[in-house]
């Protein structure tokens, strides 16, 4: 399941909150007369409807793309090594397990400087057709998993439950 | 303040959020090719539009002149 699909789930399973904070809202925005009346007032809820929905999706934009990222950087790599605006790429899959894959481009310096740190494991510098992969971080445990690696001046990470 | 002011208000923060909702869907869309913020972008520009278009056409048809917000403001 990809992100669209994984935010109309979201939804729905949202609906009943953002349905009644909006009536409520409208309520109170028609007490104040702040929304046309007559046949317009189904349309302003409508629109104030939207407008819930926009908000989640904006918290879950900023949760995805910027928040999650930036956390995961600084737990293992210990700073923030690509900023969100260098963000090229952005996955989310899965339904009951669901994983994020972000794909970040590097500046050949900061590529030199983390290429030191490529792990000393057999996955490390693993040759995948043709490329190589340069795994800084390779771990997992019974329910989640993280990678962080460089392959072709960008840094890839992984983060998710399995 | 009158409950035109109200309403104009009201249609200021919805076209914010629509705007910045906009900005977030382009961004998402360029990311990760996800497209939901982008139509609910466009669902509340099409709802604020036609909003507008109905307070217009019911001041005219009330005989009050509409009065662009700019002028209005001043």
């Amino acid at each position: 399941m990809g992100y669209t699909g994984a935010m109309f789930l979201t939804s729905i399973v949202l609906a009943v909150p953002i349905l009644s904070s909006s009536a409520l809202l409208f309520w109170i925005l028609r007490w104040l007369r702040a929304v046309p009346s007559g046949g317009a007032s189904v349309l302003a809820y409508l629109l104030l409807v939207c407008a819930g929905y926009a908000t989640l999706f904006l918290y879950a934009s900023a949760d995805m793309l910027l928040l999650a990222p930036i956390q995961l950087q600084q737990r293992y790599l210990g700073r923030i090594e690509a900023s969100p605006l260098s963000l090229r790429s952005y996955s989310h899959e899965g339904f009951m397990d669901p994983g994020d894959s972000w794909s970040y481009a590097l500046r050949p310096d900061v590529t030199a400087r983390l290429q030191r740190h490529c792990l000393p494991l057999p996955t490390a510098w693993e040759k995948t057709e043709g490329r190589i992969r340069c795994y800084i971080v390779s771990r997992e445990d019974e329910r989640t998993y993280s990678d962080i690696w460089i392959e072709q001046g960008r840094l890839h990470l992984e983060d998710g439950l399995h | 303040m009158s409950s035109r002011n109200r309403q104009r208000l009201f249609m200021r923060v919805m076209m914010v959020i629509a705007a910045v909702s906009l900005a977030d869907g382009i961004i998402e869309l360029c990311v990760s090719g996800a497209v939901h913020q982008l139509a609910l972008a466009i669902v509340m520009f099409s709802l604020i539009a036609f909003l507008r278009w109905q307070r217009r056409r019911s001041e005219r048809k009330s005989g009050a002149p509409f009065i662009p917000p700019q002028a209005d403001s001043a």
